[in-house]
This record gives C-alpha cells, sequence and structure tokens, in this order.
C-alpha cells in the first residue's frame, strides 16, 4: 500500500508542556512522528490531543520543551511561519473557495507567476501533479463548490500535497462524509503519506484508525500512556479502547424493552419537497428508534420536521393522540418533543453563558414569571449526574471539552422536560467513556418512559442503543428491522442500495 | 446597579490578582480596565482645570450627560442581543417636539408625558416588527426608520424650535441635590442593568446575541424578545426627548440629531460587541461618563468644538482598538484542551 515508513523521525516533539490557567492540558509529552506514516492521535475529550496537535501545528507555543522538525528547532508560532516549515493542517469543515476552480484552490496562498500576474499553465501542471498523486479524476476549472464534499476533502489533501507539505494534520477529516466516502478519503490519506508526508490522524473512529494508521500515540490526562505499532502487533479496537480509558469497556447494549408502551409519536407520510417523500413512523413510550441513512438520506429532514424546525408540506405528526403543528421548537417543545441538535456549537450552546445558564435555557424558555432563577443545586446534580468535566456548573460553557459540552446540550434537552427526544448523532466526536455516560442516560430516560428517536448516519450508534432501527434512502423509509436482526453489514447495504444493485 | 453584569457567574476555586480578573471575564476585566482609565482621566483633568473637581461642575457634568445615559442604556439592551437602533435619537426629536406642541397648546403635563412615551414604544414596536417579520438587518433598517422620523419632526415644526415654558420639572430641577436629569438617567441604568441581570427578557437577550440559531433551538420566543427589546428602545428614546426639552426649555427638530451615534460609541467603549452576547450596563455608565468627562474638559479648557470632535473620536477609536487587542490575548490564553 505505501512506501515503507523510514525510522528516522521527521518531527519531534519533547517533554513538551502546556497550561491554560490552573490547568495542565500536557504534562511534558513526547511526540514522534515518521516520514511516510500515519500517526494517529487517540484520547478521550480533555485528554490534551487537541493542544498537542494545536503544539506541533505551531498554533502555540508550549511553555516548556522542545519541537523538533528534521532535526531543528522549529522557533517561531503561526500560521505563516507553519507553512514555512512544511506543517499543514486540514480542520473538519473544509477550508476551500467555493467560487475558485480546483487548479486555483489548489494553488491558494502560493506565490507564482511574475510582475502580479497569474501564471495559469503552472498553476494547471501543479494542479495536475497534485491530483495524479492522489488518483483523483477531476476537472482542473471546475469551481469547487460544486464538488461533492468528499471530493473537496480530497482537493484538501491535493493543496497540501502541492505545497511540498512534509507534515499533515488531519482532525476528524471524516466528520461530515458518509461511510463509503470516508473510504475514499482514508484510501487518499495513505497514498498522501506513500509521496513521504508524516500523516497526523486524530479521530474518534477507531475503525478507521486501525485502517490508515501505522502507529498510535495514546494521550491520557495530559499524558502519553502507550505508543502502539497498530500493524505489526494486530492492534485491535478494544486494545485502542483500553488504553484510551484504561480500563475494559464491554460493547454497549441498548436496555431491555418494557414492552407495550402506549404511541407517543406518530409519523403519517410526511413529506417534505423532495427530501423526504411519504416516511411513516411510530414511537412507542420506553422505545428507542434508530433512524439510520447516508448523509442527506433524509433522516435529518425527519428530525427537523418532529422538532419543529420544518413544516411538512404534506402528512402529518402526532404526539399523544394530537396533531403537532408547529413552526418553531419552541412550539414542539411545549408539546413535549425535545431535540439534540447535531452541530452543538451552532446550535446547541451559548458559548458566552456558564454550564449551569446552559443547562437551564431550554426550562427558562418554556417557563414563566419575568425573573430568571438560577437553579445551581440542579445544575450541579446535572453536572454530577452526566458526570460532566470540570464539576463546577459556574464555568463557561465554551471552556469545556466537546465531549462535556455534548454533555451539557443533553442536559438541557432533558432539562426541558420533554418525553419525546430526538437526537442527532448523540455520541458524535465524543470520546469512548462520554458515549459510555451518554448511551447509559438514554438507556434511563427510555427506562423512565420516554420515546426516543436516534438519528445518526453511524451503523454503530443505531446498533449501540436502538432496539429498532428504521433505515432510509434517497428520502424513503426503504427498511424497518430490529436490532437483533440488524448488523453494521446489512444496514450500511440498505442504506447504500448495495444489496439492491447486486 | 449590579457591579459588573459578566456574563458567567465567578467561580470560587482561583486565587491572585491575576486570576481575580480573568474572573470577572471578559466583560468584567474590561468594565475594570475602563474604570481604571476613567480614573486617570479625571486626575489629569483635575490638574488642567481648577474648576474640573468642584461640585457645581461635577453636578453639570452628571446633568449634561443624562440624556446620553438614558439612549445608551436602550442600546446596551438592544446591542447585547445582536440588535441595533439608530433611530433612537430621531425618535427623542420627535418625541420632544410632540410635547412640546401639546405643552403649548394647552394640554396637561401627565398627558403630554404619557401620549409621548406611548409614541416612542408604538415607534419601537413597529421597528421591532418590521425586523422580525421582514428579517432586514437592524442597522439599515432603522437607518431608514430615523429618516422618516427626522422628516416628520421637520414636518411638525417647520424646522423651526418650540419654546416651552413650565416644563421645567424633569430636566432643570434638582432632587436632594442632584439634578433631576442625572436622576432619571440613574434610574433607567439601574434598571436596564437589573433587567440584564435578572428577568428572563434580559438573559434571553444575552442568548440571542450570544448565539441565535441555539437560542431558537432552545426554544426562547426570539421574535417576542427582540419586539420587546425595540419597544423598551422606543420608550427610553422618547423619554430622552422629554428630558432633553424640559432640561433646554425648548423643543427642536434636531434634538436628538447625533445622539444614537453617541449612544453607540458609548456602549462600545464599555465593551459591548456589535456582534452581540457581550456587554454590560456598568461598562455603559463607564463609557458614558468618560465621553461626558472627556467634552467637558475640554469646554473648560476653551477648546474648539471642532477639536473637541476630533478628541471624542479619538477616544471612541482607541477604546474600540484596545477593546479588540485584549479580546485577542484572551483568546490566545484561553485555548483548548
Amino acid at each position: 500500500m505505501s512506501a515503507a515508513p523510514s525510522a528516522a523521525p521527521l518531527l519531534q516533539a519533547l517533554e513538551v508542556r502546556k497550561s491554560f490557567g490552573a490547568t495542565q492540558a500536557l504534562k511534558g509529552v513526547d511526540f514522534e512522528l515518521r516520514a511516510g506514516e500515519v500517526h494517529a492521535l487517540l484520547g478521550p475529550n480533555g485528554a490534551g490531543k487537541s493542544t498537542l496537535v494545536k503544539v506541533i501545528a505551531g498554533a502555540l507555543r508550549p511553555d516548556a520543551g522542545r519541537l523538533l522538525l528534521g532535526g531543528e528547532e522549529l522557533g517561531r508560532i503561526g500560521p505563516a511561519a507553519a507553512h514555512a516549515a512544511g506543517i499543514e493542517t486540514m480542520l473538519q469543515q473544509t477550508a476551500l473557495i467555493p467560487d475558485l476552480s480546483v487548479a486555483e484552490n489548489i494553488a491558494l496562498g502560493r506565490r507564482g507567476g511574475r510582475g502580479g500576474f497569474v501564471d495559469w499553465r503552472a498553476q494547471r501542471r501543479d494542479g495536475a501533479a497534485a491530483l495524479a498523486a492522489l488518483g483523483l479524476d477531476l476537472r482542473l476549472e471546475q469551481p469547487v463548490g460544486e464538488l461533492s464534499i468528499a471530493d473537496q476533502r480530497a482537493v484538501e489533501l491535493a493543496r497540501a500535497l502541492s505545497r511540498r507539505c512534509r507534515v499533515l494534520i488531519l482532525d476528524e477529516p471524516t466528520a461530515t462524509l458518509g461511510a463509503r466516502e470516508a473510504r475514499v478519503l482514508l484510501e487518499q490519506v495513505r497514498r498522501t503519506a506513500a509521496e513521504g508526508v508524516g500523516v497526523v490522524y486524530v479521530s474518534h473512529h477507531l475503525d478507521e484508525v486501525l485502517e490508515v494508521a501505522d502507529r498510535a500515540t495514546v494521550v491520557r490526562d495530559g499524558r502519553v500512556v502507550e505508543v502502539m505499532e497498530l500493524r505489526r502487533d494486530g492492534v485491535q479496537a478494544r486494545d485502542l479502547v483500553r488504553a484510551m480509558i484504561g480500563r475494559e469497556v464491554e460493547v454497549a447494549q441498548p436496555p431491555a424493552l418494557a414492552g407495550g408502551g402506549a404511541i407517543a409519536l406518530e409519523a403519517q407520510s410526511v413529506t417534505v419537497g423532495r427530501r423526504l417523500q411519504e416516511v411513516s413512523l411510530t414511537l412507542r413510550r420506553g422505545e428507542i428508534v434508530g433512524l439510520f441513512g447516508a448523509v442527506g438520506a433524509g433522516q435529518s429532514t425527519l428530525a427537523r420536521v418532529l422538532s419543529g424546525q420544518t413544516r411538512p408540506s404534506a402528512g402529518s405528526v402526532a404526539v399523544d393522540g394530537r396533531p403537532l403543528r408547529v413552526r418553531t421548537p419552541r412550539g414542539a417543545l411545549r408539546r413535549g418533543v425535545a431535540l439534540v441538535p447535531e452541530d452543538r456549537l451552532r446550535s446547541g450552546l451559548v458559548p458566552a453563558f456558564d454550564v449551569a445558564e446552559n443547562i437551564q435555557l431550554s426550562a427558562r424558555a418554556l417557563g414563566r414569571g419575568v425573573l430568571a432563577r438560577r437553579r445551581l443545586p440542579e445544575a450541579r446534580r446535572w453536572v454530577a449526574d452526566l458526570g460532566i468535566h470540570p464539576a463546577d456548573p459556574t464555568v463557561a460553557v465554551s471552556a469545556l471539552s466537546g465531549g462535556n459540552q455534548q454533555k451539557v446540550v443533553f442536559a438541557k434537552t432533558v432539562a426541558s422536560g420533554g418525553r419525546v427526544l430526538v437526537l442527532e448523532e448523540p455520541t458524535a466526536g465524543v470520546d469512548v467513556g462520554a458515549k459510555q455516560e451518554i448511551r447509559a442516560l438514554v438507556g434511563r430516560l427510555a427506562g423512565d418512559g420516554a420515546a426516543v428517536a436516534i438519528v445518526s448516519t453511524e451503523p454503530e450508534e443505531v446498533l449501540a442503543m436502538c432496539h429498532r432501527i428504521v433505515v432510509l434512502r434517497k428520502g424513503s423509509v426503504v427498511a424497518e428491522l430490529p436490532r437483533e436482526a440488524a448488523t453494521r453489514q446489512t444496514l450500511t447495504e440498505l442504506a447504500t442500495g448495495a444489496e439492491a444493485e447486486r | 446597579m449590579s457591579a459588573v453584569d459578566s456574563l458567567t457567574a465567578p467561580s470560587a476555586a482561583r486565587r491572585g490578582p491575576l486570576a481575580a480578573l480573568r474572573r470577572l471575564g471578559p466583560t468584567g476585566s474590561h468594565v475594570a480596565a475602563l474604570a481604571v482609565v476613567l480614573l486617570v482621566v479625571i486626575v489629569v483633568a483635575s490638574l488642567l482645570s481648577e474648576t474640573f473637581l468642584t461640585s457645581d461642575n461635577l453636578l453639570n457634568v452628571a446633568r449634561q450627560v443624562a440624556v446620553l445615559g438614558i439612549l445608551a442604556g436602550a442600546t446596551t439592551l438592544l446591542m447585547v442581543s445582536g440588535g441595533i437602533d439608530l433611530s433612537i435619537g430621531a425618535c427623542a426629536s420627535l418625541c420632544g417636539v410632540i410635547a412640546a406642541k401639546m405643552l403649548t397648546g394647552g394640554d396637561s403635563a401627565t398627558l403630554a408625558v404619557l401620549a409621548v412615551l406611548a409614541i416612542g414604544m408604538g415607534v419601537g414596536l413597529l421597528n421591532g416588527i418590521a425586523i422580525v417579520v421582514s428579517n432586514a438587518p437592524p442597522l439599515i433598517l432603522t437607518l431608514g426608520t430615523m429618516s422618516i422620523l427626522e422628516g416628520f419632526s421637520q414636518a411638525t415644526t417647520n424646522a423651526e424650535t418650540i419654546p416651552v415654558s413650565n416644563f421645567g420639572w424633569l430636566g432643570a430641577a434638582t432632587l436632594a441635590g442632584i439634578p433631576m436629569p442625572a436622576f432619571v438617567a440613574g434610574l433607567v441604568l439601574v434598571a436596564c442593568g437589573l433587567l440584564l441581570r435578572f428577568t428572563r427578557l434580559g438573559r434571553d437577550a444575552l442568548a440571542i446575541g450570544g448565539n441565535e440559531h441555539a437560542s431558537f433551538v432552545a426554544g426562547i420566543g426570539i421574535r417576542r424578545v427582540k419586539v420587546a427589546l425595540y419597544v423598551i428602545a422606543g420608550g427610553l428614546a422618547a423619554l430622552a426627548g422629554l428630558v432633553l426639552v424640559s432640561r433646554v426649555g425648548a423643543a427642536s427638530p434636531m434634538g436628538g440629531v447625533g445622539l444614537e451615534l453617541q449612544a453607540v460609541a458609548a456602549v462600545v467603549i464599555g465593551g459591548a460587541s456589535l456582534a452581540g452576547g457581550r456587554g454590560s450596563v456598568a461598562g455603559t455608565v463607564l463609557g458614558v461618563v468618560l465621553l461626558g468627562v472627556i467634552t467637558n474638559v475640554l469646554n473648560l479648557l476653551n477648546v474648539q468644538t471642532y477639536y473637541q470632535s476630533v478628541a471624542t473620536g479619538a477616544v471612541i477609536a482607541i477604546a474600540v482598538m484596545s477593546g479588540q487587542a485584549g479580546t485577542r490575548w484572551r483568546s490566545d490564553r484561553a485555548g483548548g484542551h
């Protein structure tokens, strides 16, 4: 697959320390990256991963320790210095200019040509070379905005290659991709490494890590706990999990279904333009139902309808037997339908507020009276219940790690008193430990009689939690199966239509 | 008013002066820095002019900044929610003019005050409804309203100033030695501070300014909150217009022109962000006083008005730039994990 990674370190971080106020994010971390390898960086939320990535990327200056690139000390920090040194970072969202062509995007930020003119020919030549190295078949003059997200990611990889990048940092690069697109991207990541680039790969998807990475450094609590040779030692997912959280974790099982709960929500022939066509769905109290499909298959649109953000163009939704006709989330919440949105930063949190006020946002919005009461003891209970770290409801929510922020969004939704819960990708971007805690909470809520819909593009997510799984493809329900009958394989086949095509 | 309306309550765990500053949060540390700047300006002013630190002069400053203070209170409420109302200056002029017409026409002061407050709130209601229904940017929409209201003021008065007698109690009188306008402005600002800190309306305003979409998803009635804020702003603009007429003893159709921009300046100096989500009444008070003190000192030193304008402009520019630099410094230090 790839050229054998050379043993000499390309990038070395030695005894790196970094503190933010009283918090020690990195307590003396060593990290080594070889040219031509894909090196996964793993650890629970808040372990110090992001800080280490920022230090390696030259975006943060460590308090102590050294950073060597090709044996030379990296002195200056900042994006310009990092570029000059050949360090590229690819973030979760694409950083391309949609109106510019593929070739222009690949050439972006690089000086070329003479006297202020663009050397179009050189631009096309470099662009074509970069695309060829990744085995990409894209038109150079096509505006990037017209490409699929997967192709856009690939263009970013091509850009990094054409910049003669030596170190490439990927932070959850498949976060916005479906399963099949993700596999293609992983292959391109391997090709990138084969060109001699050292790739740092940050992801919560352990299966991806096992597929793409040669080695893994596991960080926990600001320290490196293990450096693993994934291929040589035949490491498996459970080994990674054990290293990340320091103990064995059993695979989650959905709670036993009480059975025969009353119908809480019934959707009949719901249609939204061309995005959702005649979808019907029944949710019973105590039941956890998965709405599974590839990106854009319609499950998010259905979630938007149920949570009052989109009105169906045809069809009806009833809650507790009464029709639900609402045009805002406020209306849906009043009827007890609460949402954990997919994009927690955009839709879930008010970053400037503290944890307590975020938790109480929905409940307060639905309440009465003039005064905004701060119920600190209640907030403390949520913080303790969900194991939110730090265990202080008066810290700003923006200071929390992603997984802990997700728990705050959860607490807010549940505290609103909703009895029908719509959860969009509830454990996305959350570490293994937090995943377990969130899943346990969902199980408890269902056990207490809540009806839960879990919207996801991840087979693992619905398999781990749901009693029943509804599969959508191209806006329609293509299958509905009990969990016992569902496997990763069947779900993926149903969602992609692979079975039908065979 | 509460000392600092920072968005996050302090956590008790950390100690030391730097930690104390951080504990205040971004808004709080800005207010603390601004207080220091104001103190320095006051010391310099008292060195430059002997009359500055006399009670007569200070009461005079208080009387002069009152109208601006009321409008800045309104602007603070709007700005933390991500809104803005450029028509409040013109609304103040119009309300003053209408009150003057009613008073000279023989109506009672009570009737005039109530009528004008209703008109101001009505204007705010229209602004608010237009903004939430059309989703138009408030900056531009209220720029339009401003022009409309100015036109009405000019038309009502034929562009002439209307002298008003027997209406000095709100502007010219004193209460327990404090000029009535300062008293009114103080009440208004305390009320705004309490509103932002302790009421659902105030917290919802901050939430909307901090993340409108998340507030929407959380079930906050975004539209009604916004409309309520514009209604309050309109009412306060009317109040400011009344105080102005009463203080001057005459109503000019251009009396409030430009005050809305001074109010925005004071609020931004006070640490609020035009994008919303950040700001405090304490900061606004300091911003208003700083602008008032600087104007007053330049007057005492007989500096020409043209140069006063230059000086005030420079203060605004420097305040905004240093506020931005402070934000960057803090976000550098905050970082992730």
